[in-house]
């Protein structure tokens, strides 16, 4: 901001197509290129806008519709939120479940004429429920891979987490690695050569059972 | 017990990530599927009633929008990536219904710009900024006003505007320009 | 041909009664099912529709199940419990070849 721009001074916006008069009153500039310089947060700093009068009054212009636009926006999201939120009941009962059932992971059983199996999907379920259950760690992404649909086949395991504030990361890991294992056993007869635990996300938020801390 | 697990799991949901939830629900998990419903469907609303310009349809639309995205998560590479993959699919389905609207329409109802500076100040002589603001986004030119939430709303670069519409990129540039100087020129004069 | 096939009633209630099933979930397609309600003697005023499928092949009759089971349990247990179940069954009720008796197990908890 310089000293000399008049605080009310009206910024009129040149008109249309003219690109020459535009550049010619904005130091060199288009307002395009104004917007975008302000998108940017004013970086790398630009000497020709910032020492520019002109540039300024059509920059506060700029600035004050962002406000106005994050002001409506705002608003809109705020009345949209007290909105029923009964349609989301009515989203969630259309989709079916079957879509994300996956591969069959065999059970054995004596006679022959016998199919017992575990969908992947259910299997991820509960091993996504596994780690939940444990303070400190949520689950997201959790896959096997291997052919599963082929008994004694050996498959690895791999699950990103979101790790909490509050505990050792490797013993949290290893305590998660164990008990995944124990679901893997307690579920399906597969051989595990790996559980590959991934911290995908160290969250700050505070976990559900530790008392509240001051944010930094 | 089980009822407890879940609880827990559920309150930590709403912390999460984009990325653990986008990864998640496209396993099967409902209950994160429905924290990103809650997360950015009042963003699609309001998205969607912009391009539409009316309530009505863009209930549908964001309903249909995420019906869409719960059977399509498979094909969403990278989870972080949900915000602006969930912008696209509202984007096109409100296209979709606006283009399959058209052939209802009579020619020059909408597409022509409201005369402004005619317009009798007494009716918005109270008007807030933010009613103007509005005001001037619904008077804006359809294919402006387009191109102005795709960028402002949904962040999309010029590029991806330019696909998303299939258009030049140097005409989406111009879109914007005359959108930009009358906000602008708007705004001022409420001042 | 007037061989009756086993009443998918019956088999509902009883792979429900299994200890270790929580939920017993619809086995085949919406089409599926339809066709095999249309082929048994429905309970008058019955509003579900069957959720044990019965498919009847010229060879002999596929039966599945499909189920969510209790999460304390191991499922090899709970499922072989259920295919023995309704194995036990149909040696009472069917004399057509058993093709084969499936179980899933579509959630676990």
């Amino acid at each position: 901001m310089t000293d000399f721009t008049p605080p009310d001074h009206r910024f009129d916006a040149v008109d249309l197509g003219d690109t020459d008069r535009e550049q010619a009153s904005l130091n060199g500039h288009t307002i395009e290129q104004l917007s975008d310089y302000l998108h940017c947060g004013r970086l790398p700093v630009d000497a020709s806008i910032d020492d520019s009068p002109e540039c300024a009054i059509a920059l506060r212009s700029l600035e004050r519709l962002r406000r106005a636009q994050r002001i409506l926006l705002d608003s809109e999201l705020h009345r949209e939120s007290l909105r029923e939120d009964s349609w989301i009941a009515s989203i969630l009962g259309t989709i079916t479940l079957e879509a994300h059932a996956g591969r069959d992971i065999v059970l054995p059983h004596p006679q022959p004429t016998a199919r017992l199996v575990v969908t992947e999907g259910a299997l991820r379920g509960i091993l996504r429920e596994t780690g939940d259950r444990m303070n400190n760690v949520l689950v997201g992404r959790c896959a096997l891979i291997g052919d599963v649909e082929v008994p004694k086949t050996p498959i690895t395991v791999e699950v990103d987490v979101t790790v909490f504030p509050g505990r050792n990361i490797p013993r949290l890991a290893e305590e998660l690695r164990q008990a995944l294992s124990a679901a893997l056993a307690q579920y399906t007869e597969l051989v595990v050569a790996a559980i590959d635990i991934t911290v995908t996300d160290l969250q700050t938020a505070i976990a559900v059972s530790t008392p509240q801390q001051e944010s930094p | 017990m089980r009822g407890t697990v879940r609880g827990q799991a559920a309150s930590s949901l709403d912390r999460a990530t984009d990325r653990l939830l986008a990864d998640r629900a496209a396993d099967g998990d409902v209950g994160a599927f429905s924290v990103l419903v809650r997360r950015y469907g009042p963003l699609m609303r309001v998205y969607a009633t912009r391009i539409l310009g009316s309530n009505d349809e863009s209930d549908d639309v964001v309903q249909e929008s995420f019906i869409a995205a719960w059977q399509q998560f498979g094909t969403l590479a990278d989870g972080r990536a949900v915000k602006s993959w969930l912008m696209r699919i509202v984007s096109r389905k409100s296209i979709d219904r606006l283009r399959a609207r058209r052939h209802y329409v009579i020619i020059d109802e909408t597409d022509a710009p409201a005369p402004k500076n005619h317009e009798p100040h007494a009716l918005v002589e109270a008007e807030s900024q933010t009613e103007a603001l509005a005001r001037v986004l619904a008077d804006l030119p359809e294919d402006q006003r387009r191109c102005w939430s795709l960028r402002e709303i949904a962040e999309y670069s010029y590029a991806d505007i330019a696909t998303e519409l299939n258009l030049q990129v140097s005409t989406v540039r111009g879109l914007l320009a005359r959108a930009r100087k009358t906000l602008l020129r708007e705004m001022e004069d409420w001042r | 041909m007037s061989a009756l096939l086993p009443s998918t009633i019956e088999l509902d209630a009883l792979v429900r009664a299994v200890a270790g099933v929580e939920t017993l979930y619809p086995a085949g397609s919406a089409l599926a099912a339809v066709l095999g309600t249309a082929l048994q003697a429905v309970a008058p005023g019955s509003a579900t529709a069957a959720l044990v499928l019965v498919d009847s092949q010229p060879s002999g009759i596929r039966i599945t199940a499909k189920v969510g089971i209790d999460a304390a349990l191991k499922a090899v247990d709970v499922c072989t419990r259920v295919h023995d179940m309704i194995a036990a069954h149909l040696d009472q009720v069917n004399s057509r070849p058993v093709l084969q008796i499936r179980v899933i197990v579509a959630r676990i908890g």
